[in-house]
């Protein structure tokens, strides 16, 4: 069994969807519980992946790679089962705020929630906070996921928490910020829940956060 | 066969269609496999680089990057394409010069080579460090002031009479007015009124802002820059083509901004050059640009002061002196923050590469990764210039550099990722006579001495030739 596992974090570190898929129904075959499958055999693969870009040992276009593999092995995996609402890390709701059309660290962030297990809804680039905070509570997110590249752009995510505590949902969700020009000292002065400095920080911050 | 702006236009609404995550991974694998084909691996050997051979085969295989890869509008989802030949007629009607600033205040980009004993244009640039309102001018002018700077890049205003400055709301345009009337007067305060501007204000981001800021009502004059930014790796939107309809018409100096991540899309030091070359050739025949800012920056540390990305700086500038006359202002990004020797030993590491490998102009530069507020002072931009023309005029090569580098490189970079913040500008300056504190002053005058002792003679700035 440990073996398959091994096989399965390497085809990860090998960004080999083909083998991820081949190694997943594998998997099924012999009767490994899908979860089991990936929070052993995938999801260690991906964090490594994640560890190392962190270090640059390896770039984006390799990290995009290993998420496509992971995020097929995962597909493969559900076809034999129905995963329950528990089963997924949490929702997240993700954009580059009002403005802001750089979106590089967003889809970093996004493409590592996806393939550690959350489900994202991603509002693209240019969001409104009223636009986060309809979608956010239209799909019932866990968090409201902000980037910014810009100074003048990043000033609209205070918007985000003061039209929560408007309407009186802020309870709701946990509100994050992140990108180039956010320090974590401002982003706690509006009142949000997290800061991040990078992808690996962003995922251990959301899991803490749904946890 | 030269391609229009018009043509561009066309092809923007006619080109293939492609999903924009699909062009996003296309630049990766097309950078790879050209990193390959020209065998243009990084090896951390070398952080200057002095073989030609290297510079004209990145050339090349950027040529080959922007045809293969294109140039992708977001909104439309499509890709426009040139061939090889369009890309070389078009990049070959740049200017070769560009003055800035007008009257006794006009000062030229000239087209440099490598090695060449022309000084490097100088412009501070402390864009990404908040400044206080209350404090605005005055900062301005302890740069502006400094007779080495050529022309000046605004800071930037987060707060306007208490209220945040937040993009494309009123409160943009309000601040954005106020600040180029601060910028023009500051600049008559230290007796340079025509000065040339490279931007009017940095909160400046879309298009109607930049039309009401080219009123010369609020101080702005022809010989003034602006900045179009390219918004990812070979990306353009429509906002940034306003933009280029409005500016070509009226004869401003146009500037690209063109920042790829080092790490990002294009992948490791080598990628990332081959895209940032090619990101020139997008400026140039897309953006119609006269001059072009170049901030590749490093994932992580948000700097360009590490092994790589000097090695990267290197190689690119060589790579475009050497093969077009596209106009090229390289931004310095440091990490560490103003009255540290790390700031100082980056800023050394950044200006000596950046010369003696043909940039024409230096952008110094962000301090403090480009986003600690009031984290800026100029004694670090300016150590990076006067560098900059003591290489040049002392006709220092590339070989000399690197070894200079190398033997500065040890002492901060382990520090990376931890460097000190420094000190804010009220703290290291004193802000009514604009005169560095004593402590910053003698840190200055500790710098000049090591770095006399690597053959940086600072007498030959006192003669300008």
């Amino acid at each position: 069994m440990s073996e398959l596992y091994a096989q399965m974090k390497q085809s990860i570190l090998d960004l080999d969807s083909d083998l991820a898929v081949e190694l997943a129904e594998k998997a099924l075959a012999a009767g490994i519980a899908p979860l089991d499958a990936i929070e052993k055999g995938f999801a260690p693969g991906m964090e490594e992946i994640g560890e190392m870009f962190d270090r640059l040992e390896v770039f984006l276009p390799e990290v995009i790679m290993a998420a496509d593999a992971m995020i097929a092995a995962v597909e493969r995996l559900k076809q034999n089962i129905e995963f329950a609402e528990g089963e997924s890390q949490g929702r997240v709701v993700i954009g580059t705020i009002k403005g802001d059309v750089h979106d590089i660290g967003k889809n970093i962030i996004k493409t590592m929630l996806i393939a550690t297990g959350f489900e994202v809804y991603d509002l693209g680039k240019d969001v409104s906070p009223n636009t986060f905070v309809e979608r956010a509570v239209e799909v019932d997110a866990d968090i409201i996921a902000m980037s910014a590249l810009c100074t003048s752009t990043m000033l609209h995510m205070p918007d985000v928490v003061r039209i929560l505590n408007e309407e009186g949902l802020r309870d709701r969700f946990k509100v994050i910020a992140g990108g180039a020009p956010v320090l974590p000292d401002w982003t706690y002065s509006w009142g949000a829940d997290g800061y991040s400095e990078n992808s690996s920080e962003a995922i251990q911050l959301c899991k803490k956060l749904t946890h | 066969m030269y391609v229009s702006y018009q043509e561009v236009l066309y092809r923007a609404e006619t080109g293939p269609l492609m999903k924009e995550s699909d062009f996003d991974r296309k630049v990766g694998q097309v950078a790879r496999e050209l990193v390959k084909k020209y065998d243009l691996k990084y090896k951390p050997d070398v952080v200057v680089n002095y073989d030609d051979d290297i510079a004209d085969r990145f050339f090349e295989a950027a040529l080959d990057f922007f045809v293969e890869v294109g140039v992708y509008i977001t909104e439309y989802q499509r890709v426009v394409k040139f061939t090889r030949e369009e890309t070389l007629d078009t990049i070959a009607s740049v200017l070769t010069q560009v003055q800035y600033g007008r009257n006794k205040d006009a000062k030229h980009v000239w087209k440099r080579k490598i090695e060449d004993y022309i000084d490097p244009f100088i412009v501070f640039s402390p864009v990404g460090n908040p400044v206080d309102q209350e404090l605005f001018q005055a900062f301005i002018q302890h740069y502006a002031q400094e007779r080495i700077t050529d022309a000046l890049f605004s800071p930037v205003l987060t707060k306007f009479n208490g209220q945040p400055v937040k993009s494309d709301v009123a409160s943009e345009m309000e601040a954005s007015i106020w600040n180029l009337k601060t910028l023009r007067e500051a600049a008559r305060m230290v007796g340079r009124p025509d000065i040339g501007l490279c931007n009017w204000a940095s909160t400046a981001e879309r298009t109607d802002v930049v039309i009401a800021l080219a009123d010369p009502a609020f101080g702005s004059i022809i010989n003034d820059g602006v900045l179009n930014a390219a918004i990812a790796e070979m990306k353009v939107d429509q906002e940034r083509l306003k933009k280029v309809s409005y500016l070509r018409q009226r004869g401003f100096i146009l500037e690209g901004l063109l920042g790829p991540l080092m790490g990002g899309y294009a992948g490791g030091p080598a990628e990332t050059s081959i895209c940032h070359i090619a990101h020139h050739f997008l400026a140039a025949c897309v953006y119609r640009t006269d001059i072009n800012v170049g901030f590749p920056i490093h994932i992580n540390y948000c700097c360009n002061t590490t092994a790589e990305m000097l090695w990267l700086t290197s190689v690119i500038n060589q790579a475009l002196a050497r093969n077009c006359n596209i106009l090229k202002l390289s931004n310095m990004f440091n990490h560490a923050g103003p009255n540290t020797e790390c700031c100082m030993l980056e800023s050394a590491c950044y200006g000596l590469p950046a010369t003696v490998s043909g940039a024409d102009a230096l952008d110094l530069g962000a301090l403090t990764m480009n986003r600690h507020p009031m984290r800026w002072a100029v004694q670090e931009p300016k150590l990076a210039a006067e560098v900059g023309h003591i290489a040049a005029r002392m006709g220092i090569t590339r070989k000399q550099a690197n070894e200079i580098v190398k033997a500065l490189l040890p002492e901060y970079q382990h520090l990376l990722g931890t460097m000190p913040l420094g000190s804010t500008w009220t703290e290291c300056y004193d802000t009514e006579r604009l005169i560095p504190t004593d402590d910053y002053a003698d840190l200055v005058a500790r710098m000049h001495k090591k770095l006399e002792g690597f053959g940086l003679d600072w007498q030959v700035l006192r003669v300008d030739r």
